[in-house]
């Protein structure tokens, strides 16, 4: 598939998208694997390396010089690097000049902030995620929620994801201030 | 609701930017005065972030899951919305570790659901796997053991979504777990494949299906067997289930990457292994496809064999004219091991001579570091017939050299019987025969017999069924992906195909792309007679679906591309045997070259030393007056020394008028670790005259008769068929000795002997090192792939009456060929 293809595609259908992407995957874990990982550590990365390009991709100020397999395996290899240095606790800093890594080193940072809060979210019980989920992900109303879940009425329900949030919030505030 | 909580909205509303503009520029001035409420604001943005992120991971698994899929086939299904899925992985899948109430609430609806429909509790040991599944869609769900489940769109009536709920107990520890037990309704004891549940609930009630509707269920098994049946789990008294209403599974089969199979003959690769050949697949292919057209008659190899045989020992016309060779196969060669040395010889090759003389054979047969028991018959036209028994004769040393000499009257021709796989015999030159002496004959060498390229003129009439080649090639490519070929269970049938020794059984199967394969199998085991066929039958493996044009495109390229790999391989073989052929043809002009040298060298040598010898003869002094004189008598001695200096004999020759002594010593060498070379040329060169005497081995000696008149130079190169050049040289030798060979390298031995008179001798050494080298890796090659072609062939090679194989029915050691 060509690349201004590819790039739409990212861009409204990422699934489809990221199961076309999925034949770059072989060769991620191959260079994973090399690289004293693991299968598994090699799918991760992928993944994280699929959300990557992804955010990477709808930046406004995104621009492609080669393929967009080429990039994904770039960032993919990138993140792996970066995690064996985390690995190997050796801040080497061997940060290149190129404003592409800086740039992929800043989302790598954010995306391990937020893998804490999804842990974090994960951890909530499974009511509260069902409303949140219900709440962000399935953008129903507050009433329809309610409804659904037996609450006796839209502001218990309101209430009960707040209280979730909070709970949520205060977990993320505690990691903050470590 | 507390004012924490309020705040909280605030921030939400403000975050999913529902406020108006007012209200949010106040807002954020109070966020850049109040660094505690920056920070919650911070903190609750990253949730924000956090769970768009938990949805684009979805998205990723669907991305994945959809790849997976692609993989093993199931493309139609693709893009179908997984409505569950994107959150399976978060939110539905129960999560071991906690124990939080409100999971223990969601669990035990599933569990109260369960428990109404099925009047008690059961199975609570395994996991209620809940996707959300829109009705109005496929959709394909896979589960955490790997079950795909296929299921279509209004599967249930109901509207919008509802939770499907999937139990699983396909590994055997979840079965135990369980407390599945696996009888019939009969009590019979059933093998598992795995079990599942499967319901579609909504609002607390388990759904019935719609009528027509069903899931298509593909569960994972690593050794799938024939003759499973699907049952129906029911319930009994106890509450145990068991299992009622069989039903036959349709046996879908599951293609993979046709290029993870091995389609490789058994043992192949394992004997490649142990041979420590690379393990690079593009070389292994290239090996074993390099065998396509094996059995096809008149190929280039077939003919190569003959041209071969067409053999030139290296006698140019002026020694022998018309040297004619013919090859007639013996009878009943074909049902010898190829390899195996016996007095029946393989080959008939006359030559035709045409001079009487007697002459000296001297056979040096390569042995590698030892010697084995063979014989060689020499017969001549006449009758008279001589046996060699190699191994009397390596009694004597040096072990490989053996040495005959015989003398036949009136000889027209000789025969020469059997194997040579490296030879030289020892013959003289025709055009002045009796003048020769004994230990200037000229060394030919006989070419080895292709004893690798005689596998395929030796099969070509032969029984030689084997599967070939090009046909595997042609169907283990990714064109057949997706087709029954690109399965384990054909990569199993694979193994049988290549030893069945029926050519077309592969046949069967390409030619039945469409159809299950247990269909296929019943035809190969027609076709073949072999049982495992009937076996495979019976296993009842079903197809990978395929519509009939496919099948026929598919059976068009299988024909057209078979029959091309085969001219292909064809051709390269052939290429490959035309190239060795013409360097071993330019070889033996260079070679025939340097004979025609040796013998003009050997007459000069013979005219200098007797000029040499007669410097100081005064011619008779002129006479004043006229008188008539019969001779000049000068030249009666010029005869007589010749033939002296000819014969190497000592003595005085006179005419009366001048006198000229004449005395030769012999002179004896040998060298140490003789049996490291393969050649040894011995030179002695005269410092008085420009010319030098080549002396050939005898008995692992090299003797001489040096003119005591004069002094001799002595330069010695060995060397041998792994390129390795060895040399010695001294100046004035006086007496003989035993000589150590000192390693050297061509290009040094070319720059020292550059001004000496045997400076065209070395540039045949040189190219007489290369062709050694090169005969030795041909005949290396030619008995690897002998042993390869054995290996790959296994059984399917043998003669007309079903003899032994090509190669004897085990593998054949090196120093057993040798």
């Amino acid at each position: 598939m060509k690349n201004e293809a590819l790039l739409k595609l990212i861009q409204t259908k990422p699934e489809k998208a990221f199961s076309k992407l999925y034949k770059v995957f072989p060769d991620v874990k191959k260079y994973v694997l090399a690289n004293s990982g693991s299968k598994m550590e090699a799918e991760d990365i992928f993944q994280d390396g699929l959300i990557i390009l992804y955010k990477k991709v709808n930046q406004k100020e995104f621009q492609l010089s080669g393929s967009l397999e080429g990039f994904l395996y770039h960032i993919c290899k990138f993140c792996w690097n970066n995690e064996i240095r985390k690995k190997e606790k050796e801040h080497k800093l061997e940060k290149s000049d190129f404003e592409l890594e800086v740039d992929l080193e800043e989302l790598i940072q954010k995306e391990n902030q937020l893998k804490q809060v999804e842990n974090i979210l994960d951890k909530l019980g499974e009511k509260c995620k069902e409303i949140i989920r219900l709440f962000y992900h399935k953008a129903m109303s507050m009433s329809q929620i309610a409804k659904k879940l037996d609450y006796r009425n839209e502001k218990t329900a309101k209430t009960q994801k707040y209280k979730c949030l909070e709970r949520a919030r205060n977990k993320v505030l505690e990691i903050n201030n470590l | 609701m507390r004012k924490e909580l309020e705040l909280i909205e605030k921030i939400e509303n403000y975050l999913l930017g529902k406020m108006d503009p007012k209200a949010k520029a106040e807002f954020e001035k109070e966020i850049q005065n109040n660094p505690d409420l920056a920070q919650k604001v911070n903190a609750q943005s990253k949730i924000v972030d956090a769970l768009q992120n938990m949805v684009l991971k979805g998205k990723v698994k669907k991305g994945r899951t959809q790849y997976k899929l692609k993989k093993i086939g199931l493309k139609v299904l693709i893009g179908i919305g997984i409505a569950g899925a994107i959150t399976t992985g978060i939110f539905v899948m129960n999560n071991q570790d906690e124990k939080s109430n409100n999971q223990e609430i969601q669990k035990s609806n599933y569990q109260n659901v369960l428990k109404e429909a099925d009047g008690g509790e059961f199975e609570t040991e395994l996991d209620n796997q809940i996707f959300i599944i829109n009705n109005s869609q496929d959709t394909v769900v896979e589960t955490e053991d790997g079950m795909v489940i296929y299921i279509p769109a209004n599967t249930f009536d109901v509207e919008g979504n509802y939770e499907l709920l999937v139990k699983e107990a396909i590994q055997a520890d979840d079965i135990m777990k369980a407390g599945l037990q696996t009888f019939d309704q009969e009590g019979n004891l059933l093998e598992t494949g795995g079990m599942f549940r499967i319901e579609g609930i909504k609002n607390n009630q388990i759904l019935s299906m719609n009528k027509g509707k069903e899931f298509t269920v593909n569960v994972p098994t690593n050794n799938k067997k024939g003759g499973m049946s699907l049952y129906d789990g029911v319930r009994n008294k106890k509450g145990n289930i068991e299992w009622a209403n069989p039903k036959e599974i349709e046996n879908i089969l599951t293609p993979v990457d046709i290029l993870t199979l091995d389609f490789y003959p058994p043992n192949y690769e394992d004997s490649l292994n142990a041979w420590g050949k690379s393990t690079d697949k593009k070389y292994r292919d290239s090996l074993y496809y390099s065998f396509a057209g094996f059995c096809d008659q008149g190929n280039g190899a077939d003919q190569f064999v003959s041209n071969n045989l067409d053999l030139d020992l290296g006698l140019n016309d002026s020694m022998m004219s018309a040297a004619k060779v013919q090859r007639t196969p013996m009878q009943g060669w074909k049902n010898r091991p190829f390899m195996e040395y016996e007095a029946n010889p393989n080959y008939n090759i006359t030559y035709t001579l045409y001079t009487d003389y007697t002459f000296e054979i001297n056979v040096g047969v390569r042995e590698g570091d030892r010697t084995k028991n063979r014989i060689i018959n020499v017969q001549t036209q006449g009758g008279a017939e001589i046996m060699m028994d190699m191994n009397t004769a390596t009694k004597n040393p040096p072990y490989y050299v053996n040495q005959y000499t015989f003398s036949v009257a009136n000889v027209e021709r000789i025969k020469i019987y059997g194997y040579y796989p490296m030879g030289t015999i020892m013959n003289n030159p025709s055009a002045d025969l009796n003048s020769v002496p004994e230990q200037q004959l000229t060394e030919i060498v006989i070419p080895q017999v292709e004893i690798g390229m005689a596998d395929t003129a030796m099969v070509a009439d032969t029984y030689c069924n084997v599967l070939d080649p090009s046909k595997v090639k042609a169907i283990w490519n990714r064109k057949f992906n997706k087709t029954n070929l690109a399965t384990k269970e054909f990569e199993e049938r694979m193994k049988y195909i290549h030893t069945s020794c029926s050519p077309n059984i592969i046949d069967a199967y390409v030619n039945g792309l469409e159809k299950n394969l247990w269909e296929c199998d019943s035809i190969a085991y027609a076709v073949s007679g072999n049982s495992k066929f009937e076996e495979f039958k019976n296993r009842k493996d079903g197809k990978v679906k395929l519509n009939s044009k496919a099948q026929q495109k598919f059976q068009a390229y299988f024909e057209k591309k078979s029959s091309a790999y085969q001219e292909e391989a064809k051709e390269i073989r052939a290429n490959y045997y035309k190239k060795h052929q013409e360097l071993r043809e330019q070889f033996r002009s260079a070679q025939n070259k340097n004979e025609q040298e040796n013998v003009t060298q050997l007459y000069q040598q013979m005219e200098q030393e007797t000029q040499y010898m007669l410097r100081n003869i005064k011619p008779t002094p002129p006479q004043s007056y006229t008188v008539s004189v019969p001779s000049p008598g000068w030249k009666n001695i010029d005869q007589k020394v010749r033939e002296k200096v000819w014969a190497r004999e000592s003595g005085t020759v006179t005419d009366g008028f001048n006198t000229v002594t004449l005395s030769f010593s012999s002179q004896t060498f040998t060298i140490n670790n003789r049996e490291q070379f393969d050649r040894i040329k011995f030179y002695m060169l005269p410092q008085e005259i420009n010319s030098y005497i080549r002396v050939n081995e005898k008995e692992g000696k090299w003797t001489y008769k040096t003119n005591d008149d004069m002094k001799y130079d002595l330069v010695v190169i060995a060397y041998d068929d792994q390129g390795n050049i060895f040399s010695y040289q001294e100046k004035v030798v006086r007496e003989g000795k035993n000589i150590s060979m000192k390693k050297d390298n061509i290009k040094n031995l070319k720059r020292s002997l550059n001004n000496t008179d045997i400076k065209n001798e070395v540039d045949f050494i040189h190219s007489d090192l290369a062709n050694l080298k090169r005969e030795r890796k041909f005949i290396d090659d030619a008995l690897f792939r002998g042993k390869v072609q054995n290996v790959i062939f296994a059984n399917c090679l043998a003669g007309e009456d079903g003899g032994p194989n090509l190669f004897g029915a085990e593998e054949i050691k090196d120093e057993e060929l040798w």
